[in-house]
């Protein structure tokens, strides 16, 4: 797994690389939690990742959920691989199924990207 | 071959036809899931019936596609030109291996695999993982079908399923490959960051099922984790539901068996006028996913139900087409001999014999529609073949093409498109090749990139109308003149109307091609395409605007072996007039008629009408009666008067073709038997009026 962040102004842009699966799931949170208190707005970008499983895509949907608690917000880079379009597909994560009734209104798959 | 075999191909056949079409469709609107779907579907039938009726080299190629396919729809693969065109040339092969019984190109077959495998190596971001996945070249086993049910599936893993080693989402997988499948799942359960534990799974999904495997074979997906999870499965569509007036369950009825509501809850919700879902997601009395599956339940039960209506409404029998005409024919005798019968039963005084003619006559009118509409095709599936044509052509020489189309509904005789499918792919070439110009060229005309080839089907009584037409650069009639002249088709000082040179483009040997192509051009074109309509006891028209594009309109007759005719005498001679195009008939008496000094016109209260005296125009030489009857026909959007001795009245016409002694006879396009065994000939109107 890599992980680089880029600051820009009130916006840290997380760059990650390589398999996000769970042998790095660990170093992934801490690595999230971290980042909360960088910037008001985390912009991530999935471009390199070659490999999600379930654990890294839900650890990315509690730390939107958490973010969202704290009025900060996780945005997702425009454009999906289909690393990352595979593997939401195979978890069920359905084009209808937005997390508003959660307190992260903004899906961060679903949601707004740029 | 046995029964069953033929059964098969003649199936295969038409799922290839439709294969295509969805391909073609797939093509311009590559997201949509039923197109993806129903591409999947005719590949799994044709591969499960295949190896059924013993074609395993097709049941086998077919499963190499079909898994490919497969994983288009799990969504693995986006659909793209190269798939398209792949999927296409796996169509093909099919085809020719339906064709040749196995003769087929092996090194085209193994070169489509081949070719599907590198797309999708080329579509992973991970060569090496994706080759892993890659479909073998399996052998497909029969399919082994059982009762269709649809289930709904709750699967809650244990949160410590990732530390055994198990990966819920290739169970998911698993239970996708047994049929239709609609995975949703529910994220409420995962926590904030800091009380995520990374290694523990939150997530579980709700699946509705629809597969002929049973509930067992569901469990057996699970076994290695059955102990550690919360694992329901219930059957939501047992495949047997009364199909007259089945409904699936309602969203409320769904949720609150399921557990995910309670009925005090729906009923609070169903108080409120909006929109069942919307009001529990914003009370919070159910989740959104749960909803989402509920939906999906929804739709794939409702799906099921609308399946077997469709199948029970649907059930019919396949008849060789050899028996059809058979049919047809011996319908064409009885209408002669009952006509007979009526002419008999007319001169007779015995009421019961006239009774009896009478009940055979409305009785064989029943059985002549009957017989005729058994053979009518829809013409859609003509048009849809013209599809790849147009593709694929276009993509050869360059150009981009549309091929739209309108009343593919519209219903002909089967022999009539069986015979009109040629000069339609000849003039649909001609279209590509000589009407629609290059891209570039368009463009600097100010046209779109795009054009368009349009094709139209329409009834006009009688008849359809075919319209081809294109928006490319037209005819121009100034070339035309002058390639006639240069090949002696025309004398250089002709005085001939834009619509007459036009129409030299029906001259046997015209080619106004500079060169040769694969296409068309080889001047051997369009006076084909013409006696192909024409022996069709069709016509053909061309409009063209230089600039602008060419419009060819094929009008064809319903069927060719029975029509409904008016009959007529012109000096003892029996003639039928085609029923569906006679607006009215009037009476021409002779003083009436001096008084016109020889002008062909007719006033019809009010309107001024042409007619033409049809013994004129056959040279009959007897006398004309002092009361002659005028029979308004509508042709082309004219109304224009036939002049005949007497009118006999409506006439079951069954069609004979006339010898070739007769094929001078341009006028007339047939012959019938009357009851008595007198012959009538068939007055071909539009080419009177051609005169």
């Amino acid at each position: 797994m890599d992980l680089k962040t880029e600051k820009a102004g009130n916006t840290v842009t997380v760059k990650m690389g390589g398999p996000l699966t769970i042998e790095h799931a660990a170093n992934l949170k801490t690595f999230m939690s971290n980042v909360s208190g960088e910037a008001e707005e985390i912009l991530v970008d999935l471009d390199g990742v070659t490999d999600i499983d379930l654990s890294c895509i839900q650890l990315l949907c509690s730390a939107n959920l958490s973010f969202d608690k704290t009025r900060k917000r996780l945005i997702r880079k425009s454009g999906q691989t289909k690393v990352i379009t595979r593997a939401l597909s195979e978890a069920g994560y359905t084009r209808e199924m937005v997390c508003q009734d959660k307190p992260c209104k903004n899906c961060l798959w679903k949601g707004e990207e740029r | 071959m046995d029964v069953q075999r033929q059964a098969f191909k003649e199936e295969a056949y038409e799922l290839l036809a439709e294969l295509e079409t969805s391909l073609l469709e797939l093509e311009e609107t590559p997201d949509d899931m039923e197109q993806i779907g129903r591409v999947f579907r005719a590949m799994h039938t044709i591969k499960g019936s295949g190896a059924m009726f013993g074609f395993e080299d097709i049941a086998d190629f077919t499963h190499n596609v079909e898994t490919v396919f497969d994983q288009v729809r799990g969504g693995s693969i986006r659909v793209t030109r190269e798939l398209v065109n792949l999927t296409l040339s796996a169509r093909d092969h099919i085809k020719d291996l339906l064709d040749e019984g196995g003769g087929a190109d092996e090194i085209k077959a193994n070169g489509i695999i081949v070719s599907l495998r590198n797309l999708l190596v080329q579509d992973d971001a991970d060569e090496e993982a994706e080759a892993e996945a890659l479909p073998e070249i399996v052998h497909a086993e029969p399919a082994v079908p059982g009762p269709v049910v649809t289930c709904r599936i709750r699967f809650r893993p244990a949160p410590d399923i990732f530390a055994s080693g198990t990966n819920p989402l290739l169970l998911l997988n698993e239970l996708r490959e047994m049929g239709e499948c609609s995975v949703t799942a529910h994220t409420e359960d995962i926590p904030p960051l800091k009380d995520l534990d990374p290694e523990a799974c939150y997530i579980f999904w709700d699946i509705i099922l629809t597969t002929s495997h049973g509930t067992n074979a569901i469990k057996d997906v699970f076994i290695f984790v059955l102990d550690d999870c919360e694992l329901t499965i219930d059957i939501v569509d047992d495949g047997e539901r009364v199909v007259d007036g089945a409904h699936p369950d309602r969203l409320g009825e769904i949720l609150v068996r399921r557990g995910d509501l309670s009925d005090k809850h729906l009923q609070k919700a169903l108080e409120s006028q909006d929109r069942l879902g919307e009001i529990l997601i914003k009370e919070k009395t159910a989740s959104r996913a749960a909803v989402v599956s509920a939906l999906a339940e929804q739709e794939q039960v409702k799906k099921r139900i609308a399946q077997r209506k469709e199948t029970a409404v649907s059930t019919s029998i396949r008849v060789p087409a050899d028996k059809l005409d058979q049919l047809v024919d011996l319908v064409g005798e009885l209408v002669t001999v009952q006509a007979r019968l009526s002419e008999k039963a007319a001169t007779e005084t015995d009421a019961d014999l006239v009774a009896i003619a009478e009940e055979v006559e409305m009785l064989t009118g029943g059985l002549r529609d009957n017989a005729m509409s058994i053979r009518m095709l829809q013409i859609g599936t003509t048009f849809s073949n013209f599809k790849r044509l147009v593709r694929d052509l276009s993509g050869e020489l360059g150009k981009k093409i549309e091929l739209t189309t309108t009343g593919g509904d519209t219903e002909l005789d089967k022999t009539v498109i069986e015979r009109l499918k040629d000069p339609l792919v000849h003039i649909i070439r001609n279209s590509i090749d000589h009407g629609i110009e290059s891209p570039d060229v368009r463009k600097a005309a100010g046209k779109p990139e795009t054009g368009t080839i349009h094709l139209k089907a329409q009834h006009s009584g009688a008849n359809v109308l075919i319209e081809i037409s294109d928006n490319g650069k037209g005819i121009d009639a100034e070339v035309i003149r002058q390639k006639a002249t240069e090949k002696g088709i025309i004398p250089i000082d002709a005085d001939l109307s834009e619509r007459e040179v036009l129409n030299l483009i029906f001259s046997p040997g015209f080619s106004t091609a500079s060169k040769v192509t694969d296409l068309s051009g080889r001047g051997v074109g369009m006076d084909v395409v013409k006696n192909s309509i024409e022996a069709l006891r069709g016509s053909i028209e061309l409009v063209s605007r230089k600039g602008e594009g060419t419009t060819i309109t094929l009008k064809l007759p319903l069927t060719l072996a029975i029509i409904d005719g008016l009959l007529v005498t012109i000096g003892g001679d029996y003639f039928v007039l085609p029923l569906a195009s006679v607006d009215e008939c009037v009476e021409l008496p002779r003083n009436r008629d001096e008084k016109r000094n020889g002008r062909n016109i007719l006033n019809v209260r009010g309107e001024i009408v042409p007619f033409i005296r049809l013994r004129k125009e056959y040279g009959i030489q007897v006398d004309r009666p002092e009361l002659e009857h005028v029979v308004i026909m509508e042709t082309n959007g004219k109304r224009v008067g036939f002049v005949v001795d007497h009118v006999i009245g409506g006439h079951q016409t069954v069609i004979k073709n006339l010898g070739s002694a007769f094929k001078k006879a341009r006028d007339i396009s047939g012959a019938t038997i009357l009851g008595d065994g007198t012959v009538a000939l068939i007055i071909d109107v539009n080419k009177i009026l051609d005169f």
